[in-house]
């Protein structure tokens, strides 16, 4: 039942429009004075207020201007008096949702009064659904300026189809972040489907992109349906954008901007809704400045940018998220690992987590599974986080892609090392061609 | 009821229109206007007699929304020039005035009272 506040001096007012009210199943309240009303609506839950504008003492506007200091989205309904037009219209412009005339004819009077809760209470809805989502977010992200920066940029962009670049290290959380915007976006019932570019084949990646017809290429032999297609009204993730070739780069702008595709085989096009965000861990402008990506394409993709920071750049999320995936690993491993110590925080504070947030994740897992007791302390992390290659021992621990490049690096240095540095003879050694060797020393950055 | 009082008259069927026939709620508005007003009448000629200006506007206004409750206009629109002439601050213009609205109650006060 919605509570009313009726503010009026008048005594014959007051109560003609409590009875009305009650006989329409609101429940009311009676001021006859301002003061006594601002009062009442800072102690009870008031739904909505019929305000007097003429009254001793307090009047209406001033009445209005203190109710709305308190609490800013009552609404207020000005019941005027004979004459007073252009006052209420002066307190529609501070504030009141509407205004009737008095004697209100109550039938109007009913339908103003609940259209205003109506709006009231959708106006608390988002309040608390955005006070949801700031927690929400606080518990996916971390609560950190550098994560708040990022949450409120995915709060502005997530509502509408901008196409969005997110751009940060490997394993700061693009992915993720890339989902909670598609769960945040009105393309949330509808499919997220991710694309990693980098491991699809190249004389796959355009059949993959936009499909095929039977018979378009040798083993073609069924039609398919590509990523643009399926993720139709959804949203397209593409992961490591920047590996992306320039022939794909150009059929992929084509799409993007006709909003039409030609499956391979096909000279039907096929219009597709999709929206598109990208990840790269490479600085896409400068990849545009060396000629590597194309620039209309970067622009296209990048009509938001969200730069994920890397983990030694908010070390304060480190105690949050090192509870969330404290409980996540203790689920993982049945165990009861109740907290990291503070030498052991202080020890994780202290590194400078290359891999960021994925890193200390798998750390964490790592932890738990080898830990004894509940507390986790400095000791059983130390070896942890000096060993250079823990993805090498135990790979199972880490994303296969991290620990096939950390056994790849391994076998580069000892084999330039065997080589004493000669790079043709290292790559005979590792059964490599001389250029794939050279790009992957480039890439992995091995002196 | 706005014709009945406009002819000094009220009778039992008559009901101002916002009240949508409910006879109870104006039996009750009105116990409350017979209660009220009269003093305030009282109220607003000694506000004129002793040249209290914001007394007079205040009063005249709750008169008028009394009155329009009942639905009896010619009082209302009564008090609607007194509280005029209040606003422009020409007290000798709101105490001619006051005779016409001292007047138009008692029209009103008869007629409710031979409900």
């Amino acid at each position: 039942m919605a509570n009313v506040l009726i503010v009026d001096d008048e005594e014959i007012i007051r109560f003609a429009l409590s009875a009305k009210l009650r006989e329409n199943g609101f429940s009311v309240i009676e001021a006859c004075n301002g003061r006594d009303a601002v009062d009442i609506c800072m102690k009870e839950d008031i739904d909505a207020v019929l305000l007097d504008l003429k009254m001793p003492e307090m009047d209406g506007i001033e009445t209005l201007q203190q109710l709305k200091g308190h609490n800013n989205d009552v609404p207020v309904i000005i019941v005027t008096a004979y004459g007073d037009i252009p006052t209420a219209v002066q307190a529609i412009k501070l504030g009141a949702y509407d205004f009737v005339e008095k004697p209100p004819q109550v039938s109007k009077l009913i339908v103003t009064l609940n259209r205003a809760i109506e709006k009231f209470e959708l106006e608390k809805k988002i309040r608390n659904l955005d006070s949801t989502l700031e927690s929400s977010f606080e518990w996916l992200m971390g609560r950190s300026s550098a994560m708040k920066k990022v949450t409120a940029q995915v709060k502005q962009v997530s509502g509408s189809d901008f196409s969005i670049i997110l751009q940060g290290e490997t394993g700061t959380g693009k992915s993720f972040l890339a989902n909670i915007i598609h769960n945040l976006s009105k393309r949330a019932g509808k499919e997220f489907l991710k694309v990693d570019i980098s491991v699809i084949p190249e004389s796959l990646v355009e059949s993959e992109l936009f499909g095929h017809e039977k018979g378009a290429f040798t083993g073609a032999d069924r039609k398919k349906k590509g990523y643009f297609e399926a993720a139709r009204e959804g949203t397209l993730f593409i992961d490591e954008l920047e590996n992306m070739t320039p022939y794909v780069q150009t059929k992929f702008l084509s799409a993007v901007e006709d909003r039409k595709i030609f499956p391979l085989g096909s000279t039907r096009p096929v219009d597709i809704n999709v929206r598109i965000i990208a990840s790269t861990n490479k600085d896409m402008k400068q990849c545009v400045r060396k000629k590597e990506f194309r620039e209309d394409l970067f622009y296209r993709l990048g009509e938001f940018i969200i730069t994920m920071p890397p983990l030694r750049e908010h070390v304060e999320d480190i105690p949050f998220l090192v509870r969330k995936f404290l409980i996540d690993a203790a689920t993982e491993a049945r165990k009861q690992i109740k907290q990291f110590d503070d030498s052991a925080m202080a020890c994780l504070s202290g590194y400078k987590w290359p891999g960021n947030i994925r890193e200390l994740k798998n750390m964490i897992r790592r932890a738990v599974l080898l830990s004894e007791d509940g507390v986790i302390k400095q000791k059983d992390i130390r070896f942890l986080l000096n060993e250079s290659d823990n993805r090498i021992e135990n790979p199972s621990l880490f994303p296969l892609r991290e620990a096939v490049v950390a056994v790849e690096k391994k076998a580069i240095k000892e084999a330039l090392h065997l080589c004493s540095g000669n790079k043709s003879k290292a790559a005979v050694m590792l059964q490599i061609d001389y250029k794939t060797l050279l790009r992957k020393i480039t890439d992995y950055n091995i002196n | 009821m706005d014709k009945d009082l406009r002819e000094n008259s009220l009778d039992e069927a008559a009901c101002p229109e916002w009240l949508e026939g409910d006879k109870k709620l104006l039996k009750g508005i009105t116990a409350i206007f017979m209660k009220n007003v009269p003093g305030q009448m009282e109220r607003l000629r000694e506000a004129l007699r002793s040249n209290d200006t914001p007394l007079v506007e205040i009063l005249s206004h709750s008169l008028k929304g009394s009155a329009s409750m009942i639905g009896a206009h010619p009082l209302r629109d009564a008090a609607l020039r007194v509280e005029r002439a209040a606003i422009e601050g020409d007290l000798e213009k709101a105490r001619s005035l006051y005779v016409d609205m001292d007047s138009e109650l008692k029209n009103v006060l008869a007629s409710l009272s031979k409900i």
